[in-house]
């Protein structure tokens, strides 16, 4: 037997024999015999007809599990399948350097990716992914790899794309280990979002897997148990039946309400993309919605939604709750969400440039269009609006006099709107967090998003793995950031929330709910879990506790601390 | 028969050509028998590609010229005048 150490992307125990993606390689012959031609450029016409077929399935699958425009991308790929400059090249290189099918293929769609890297635009040069994808695609089908492998037990893979991830059903899979990622990584959120254990981030080390070598991954830890003595195997399949048990208990406990044993109420809430997230998230217990990304609205658009598709939108999720919570979060986009309409910025810094309330302030007609769908929305229910990205009194005073603005007009038109909407703001740039007690004068709640300001504290991408280990919210850094903005607000009579990864994490729960936070929203999967901790916790217990994280000097003496409070519960 | 057609374009759509519009133009372009060509700051391209297309990064505000030649030169060089004057469906 021997180990793999990772990280702990997502949690859980899975035992099985992996099984890795299969990738096309580039060991190919590059060249074939004159009289070879005819037929390789018969292979290339062959390769684009079941890529074509290929993504009209998936495109077909994406618009009714996802959604129509996030399936677009696939039509814009079938289209470079068949392009005709594509057919070109490849057809050229074929005939003058008797190049093989997939040689070409290769050599054509990197020369046309290297062309989309060197456009002045962001938004292209993304592009180059799609291309790169494409004829991914079509060596693939070359080199005679089915698309639709049934992969079963374990998942061992590079790297899992979004274009795999929508292509696999992850029906058998249990569990999947991948060389490359963090834990905010796309493979790592999928992981969370589908249940599945997982570790990521482990290295070139995969490569001395064979296809059916039993694994134990404790996704808990992030280790990898390879080949394994059977009475290992047993006992952590005995663990793996005790989790699964506990899970479904806890399933069915997610409408119990989240009162602590002394009577202090936390309000556990969901986080959500698109209106259809809600039927899940009620089923899973969320006592309201703690932040509604507006992004799905703008993204992948070439033009702003209207009012009126705006407003049926913030008015579903409200209907849907109609006596809960709701906070939305206007428009968070520029960073790594790029706006096609807006075009692409040049920016050296996307994470620290014209994003989310700045950018919004510049392009004040997308802004005021938003806000006005959101006050005529805010008559169906309990809206609460929420302004991403605050780093000053002045953005949060020119944002709540814009707010004001669109409020007067509609009264000015006539048209039903609520003007008295509660108005907060994301804590995510430390300078808000240090400034909270100036800033709290002005809201009515604060919300903390711990993805940003960790990344943002801790001086460290969250996407980048060579700095993982900075990327963690247990850092004191963090903490104490979080206790001074929770201070802030108490003695504001204002109330404190989280919407960040951490408030689903229940190791964090006792702290978070020590330091005084009174709503922690997250992903629905979390919900029952941390409504089942807050009803096992002392209010006056967990302050206490807080108190004494607040001195701890390193990120391993708090894990460990909280680790030891997690033991005195039935997780 | 065969016409020869020379248009210039204006693009005054936000996005300029990208992936939708460029989509939309290299379709619209295919449906015609005659050759399409584009041509733009020294560069040219197939107006029946979407990837020659979008090579050309076209931006808000930025002129084309077409050079169309073929039996339906003039009903292509409408149906692509109208796709843009119509800034692709957008707003």
């Amino acid at each position: 037997m021997w180990k793999i150490e990772g990280i702990a992307a997502s949690a859980g125990i899975a035992i099985g024999p992996i099984m890795h993606m299969q990738e096309c390689t580039h060991d190919f012959s590059r060249t074939v015999a004159p009289q070879e031609v005819p037929k390789e450029k018969e292979r290339f016409i062959e390769a684009q007809k079941v890529a074509v077929l290929q993504l009209d399935a998936l495109q077909k699958h994406m618009a009714t599990t996802v959604g129509a425009q996030e399936a677009e991308v696939f039509g814009a790929h079938k289209l470079m399948v068949e392009d005709p400059s594509l057919m070109e090249s490849v057809f050229a290189d074929i005939e003058t350097n008797y190049a093989s099918a997939e040689a070409a293929v290769e050599v054509a769609t990197e020369e046309i990716a290297t062309m989309f890297a060197s456009i002045e635009d962001e938004y292209m040069r993304e592009r180059a992914a799609d291309i790169k994808d494409v004829g991914k695609r079509l060596l693939c089908i070359l080199q005679g790899k089915v698309e639709d492998v049934k992969y079963e037990g374990i998942l061992v893979a590079k790297d899992l794309l979004p274009s795999d991830t929508a292509s696999i059903d992850f029906g058998s899979v249990s569990g999947f280990i991948t060389a490359l990622g963090g834990k905010t990584s796309h493979s790592s959120i999928l992981a969370r979002s589908a249940g599945l254990c997982a570790v990521v981030g482990v290295g070139s080390v995969i490569e001395k897997l064979c296809n059916g070598d039993m694994v134990i991954v404790d996704g808990h830890i992030g280790q990898v148990l390879v080949n394994p003595e059977e009475s290992l195997i047993a006992e952590y399949r005995q663990r793996m039946e005790k989790e699964k048990a506990k899970a479904v208990e806890l399933a069915h406990s997610g409408h119990l309400p989240s009162v602590t044993l002394d009577g202090h109420c936390i309000e556990v809430a969901s986080n959500i993309g698109t209106p259809a997230d809600m039927e899940k998230v009620i089923a899973a217990g969320a006592e309201g919605v703690g932040l509604f990304r507006t992004e799905f609205l703008f993204l992948d658009k070439t033009t702003v939604p209207t009012e009126e598709e705006q407003f049926q939108s913030y008015r579903a999720v409200l209907a849907a709750m109609p006596d809960k919570k709701i906070i939305i979060r206007t428009l968070d986009a520029g960073g790594d969400k790029q706006l096609p309409f807006i075009g692409g910025l040049q920016e050296a810094n996307p994470a620290l440039g014209l994003r989310a309330i700045r950018l919004c302030m510049v392009y004040k007609d997308v802004f005021k269009t938003q806000l006005r769908a959101l006050l005529r929305a805010g008559i169906e229910g309990n809206l609460h609006i929420m302004f991403p990205m605050i780093a000053t009194l002045d953005e949060l005073m020119s944002a709540k006099a814009l707010l004001k603005e669109v409020a007067d007009e509609l009264a000015q038109q006539g048209i039903v709107h609520r003007a008295d909407v509660p108005v907060g703001i994301m804590i995510e740039v430390p300078s808000a967090a240090v400034i909270a007690d100036i800033l709290a004068e002005e809201v009515d709640f604060f919300s903390i998003g711990t993805n940003d300001l960790v990344q943002y504290t801790m001086a460290a991408d969250r996407m980048n793995e060579h700095v993982a280990w900075l990327n963690d919210y247990f850092q004191p850094p963090v903490i104490r950031l979080i206790a001074n903005v929770a201070k802030a607000a108490q003695q504001h009579g204002k109330w404190v929330g989280m919407c960040g990864e951490m408030a689903g994490d229940s190791l964090a729960t006792p702290l978070l709910v020590g330091l005084g936070l009174t709503e922690l929203s997250m992903n629905g999967r979390s919900v029952p879990a941390v409504k089942h901790l807050v009803r096992q916790l002392h209010f006056e217990q967990a302050r206490e506790w807080a108190n004494q994280v607040l001195t701890l000097r390193t990120t391993a003496d708090i894990k460990k601390k909280l680790e030891e409070i997690a033991t005195t519960f039935e997780m | 028969m065969c016409e020869n057609m020379e248009i210039t374009l204006k693009i005054e759509n936000k996005a300029g050509l990208h992936a939708r519009p460029a989509a939309l133009f290299a379709q619209k372009a295919s449906a015609f028998k005659s050759t399409i060509t584009i041509c733009k700051d020294g560069k040219t391209a197939n107006g029946k590609s979407i990837i020659n297309i979008m090579g050309l990064g076209t931006k808000q505000g930025d002129a084309l010229l077409l050079k169309i030649e073929g039996p339906d030169a003039n009903d292509a060089a409408a149906a692509l005048q109208k796709l843009v004057t119509d800034k692709f469906g957008e707003e």
